[in-house]
C-alpha cells in the first residue's frame, strides 16, 4: 500500500491550516469589529468558497494563478516552475477552501466576547492592537481553536479544488481524497476503503474536539 | 490633535514621583469639567458637573443617566452636545466632533463588575494598566498597589477564584495603576454583601485621601452616598443639580 497520499495530505492540511488561520482570523476580526465601506461585499467574497461548486472555485483559481496569468508568470520567473499542478498548488487550494470555515467560526467567537472587557481594557490605556491581542482574541480562544480545527478537517478533505488546481499526479500532487477517487476508478476497492476509513476517522476525531471546545465556551460565559 | 493630546493630558503634575504613590494632585483645581447632554435611545441626560479633589457622589434613581455620564467622560460614548475637559484640556467637543480616545484620557474606571481579564493572574491584570516603566518596574508597582488595597496575598491568583469583594479591590488597584487624572466609579460595590461593602467604602476613602485623586462615584445607595460624599450632585428628571457640599441631610433623614 502506498502511503504517500496520506503523508502529502497531512502536510498540505497542516500548512494550509496555518494560512487559513492567519487570513481567516484577521478577516474575522475586521468583519466583527470594523466599520468600513465594502464590508458586506468582503464578507460575501470570503464566504464564497463554502457555497461555490469546488470545480468552479478551482477553475477561477486556475485562471488566476495559471501560466498565462500575471501571478502565474511572476511565480514562474521567480521560482523557475509553474505554480499550478505542484504540491504548493494543493496548499493554495486547501487554504482557500478551509479559510471560510475558520472565518465564520472565529467571527462568531469574537462577537461573543463581552464588549465590556474591551472597554475596561481601553480605560487602562491599552491600544486597539493590544485590546485585540491581549483581550479579545484570548477571550475568544476556544472558538478560534474550534475554527482552526474545522479548517484543518476541511483542508484535509478537499477534493474538487485540489484536483482542478494541483491535478492528480501520483507521488506528487495526489492527496488522500484524490487517491480515493483514483482507487475507485481503478477498481481497487481495498485501497479505497482503507483510505476512506482513515479520512473518516480523522474527521470524526476533529469534530468531537470541536464540539468539546464549543460546549465549554458556552459554559464559561458568566 | 489626537496625537498631541496624549502628551498634553498624560502628565499628572510635577508633584508626583515616578515610583511613589504620593498625592496625584494637591491643588483643588477642577479635574473634570463636564457640560454636555448625552442620548441613549429616547432618554437624554443633561449634565453639568465638575470634579475636584475628594469624592463627588452622583446620586439618583436607576436610569437617571449617572452611568451614561461616566461613560461619556471616559470616552466610551460621545456627547450629543457640549464638552468634556480633563485638567483644562478639551477631550470631547460635540460641536466640532472632537473625541479623544479613551486610552489617551488616562482615567481610572471601576465598573459594577470587576471585568478583570480571566486569563491573566491578579498581578498581571494590574501591571497591564501601569503606563510607564520596564516589565519588572510595572510588576513591582502592581505589587505595591496590591499591598495598598490589602490584596498582596492574591498576586498570583486567577480572578475567577476570588470573591466579589476581592475582585473589586483588584479593580481599584488596576484603576489607580495608570496614575489617573481622576477615578470614575460606577456602582463599584453594589453587587457586594453589606459587610464587604462597608470595608471597601473605608478602603476607598483611604485611597482617595492618600492619593488625592479626584473621584466621581455613581451610586443609588443612600448609606454609601451619605458616608462617602464630599459633595453631591443629584440626578433629577434627566438633569443634574448644582453640586452641594457633603450629602443633603434631608435625604439621610429618610
Amino acid at each position: 500500500m502506498d502511503w504517500f497520499p496520506l503523508w502529502l495530505s497531512l502536510r498540505v492540511a497542516a500548512t494550509s491550516t496555518v494560512f487559513a488561520a492567519i487570513i481567516g482570523i484577521t478577516l474575522a476580526y475586521l468583519l466583527a469589529k470594523g466599520k468600513f465601506p465594502g464590508r458586506g461585499i468582503l464578507e460575501a467574497i470570503a464566504t464564497l468558497p463554502i457555497v461555490l461548486p469546488p470545480t468552479v472555485l478551482g477553475y477561477y483559481l486556475l485562471v488566476t494563478l495559471g501560466v498565462r496569468s500575471p501571478i502565474g508568470r511572476a511565480w514562474q520567473s521567480a521560482f523557475g516552475h509553474t505554480l499550478v499542478f505542484t504540491p504548493t498548488a494543493a496548499i493554495v487550494a486547501a487554504s482557500v477552501s478551509a479559510m471560510p470555515f475558520v472565518l465564520r467560526t472565529a467571527r462568531a467567537a469574537i462577537e461573543a466576547v463581552d464588549p465590556r472587557f474591551e472597554q475596561a481594557a481601553r480605560t487602562i490605556g491599552l491600544s486597539e492592537w493590544r485590546v485585540a491581542a491581549q483581550v479579545t482574541l484570548p477571550l475568544a480562544r476556544r472558538g478560534l481553536l474550534a475554527g482552526i480545527a474545522l479548517g484543518f478537517a476541511r483542508a484535509l478533505g478537499d477534493f474538487g479544488v485540489t484536483v482542478m488546481l494541483a491535478g492528480n499526479i501520483p507521488g506528487r500532487t495526489q492527496t488522500m481524497p484524490v487517491a480515493v477517487y483514483d482507487a475507485v476508478q481503478a477498481g481497487n476497492n481495498h485501497r479505497a476503503s482503507t483510505m476512506s476509513a482513515l479520512l473518516g476517522l480523522i474527521a470524526l476525531v476533529v469534530l468531537v474536539a470541536v464540539n468539546r471546545l464549543t460546549c465549554a465556551t458556552r459554559l464559561e460565559q458568566p | 490633535m489626537n496625537a498631541s493630546g496624549e502628551a498634553e493630558v498624560n502628565p499628572v503634575g510635577p508633584d508626583v514621583e515616578s515610583t511613589g504613590l504620593g498625592p496625584l494632585s494637591e491643588d483643588s483645581s477642577v479635574a473634570i469639567e463636564a457640560q454636555f447632554s448625552v442620548r441613549a435611545g429616547e432618554f437624554t441626560a443633561q449634565v453639568d458637573i465638575g470634579a475636584k479633589s475628594g469624592i463627588t457622589v452622583l446620586f439618583g434613581p436607576s436610569g437617571a443617566g449617572k452611568s451614561l455620564t461616566l461613560a461619556t467622560i471616559a470616552g466610551l460614548r460621545r456627547p450629543s452636545t457640549g464638552t468634556v475637559r480633563i485638567n483644562d484640556c478639551l477631550v470631547a467637543d460635540a460641536s466640532t466632533g472632537f473625541h479623544m480616545r479613551t486610552q489617551d484620557r488616562n482615567l481610572g474606571v471601576v465598573f459594577q463588575d470587576s471585568l478583570l481579564l480571566p486569563h491573566r493572574n491578579v498581578r498581571d491584570n494590574v501591571a497591564l494598566a501601569v503606563r510607564q516603566g520596564t516589565r519588572a518596574e510595572r510588576r513591582n508597582y502592581a505589587d505595591e498597589l496590591l499591598h495598598r488595597v490589602g490584596a498582596s496575598k492574591l498576586s498570583h491568583a486567577a480572578p475567577a477564584r476570588l470573591s466579589g469583594g476581592e475582585r473589586q479591590r483588584i479593580a481599584l488597584a488596576r484603576a489607580l495603576a495608570g496614575k489617573p487624572h481622576a477615578l470614575l466609579l460606577d456602582e463599584p460595590f453594589s453587587s457586594l454583601d453589606y459587610t464587604t461593602r462597608r470595608t471597601l467604602r473605608e478602603l476607598l476613602r483611604h485611597l482617595v485621601d492618600s492619593t488625592g485623586v479626584p473621584t466621581l462615584l455613581v451610586t443609588h445607595d443612600l448609606d454609601e452616598a451619605a458616608q462617602l460624599a464630599d459633595r453631591t450632585v443629584m440626578y433629577l428628571d434627566g438633569s443634574t443639580s448644582p453640586a452641594q457640599p457633603g450629602f443633603p441631610s434631608q435625604l439621610t433623614g429618610w
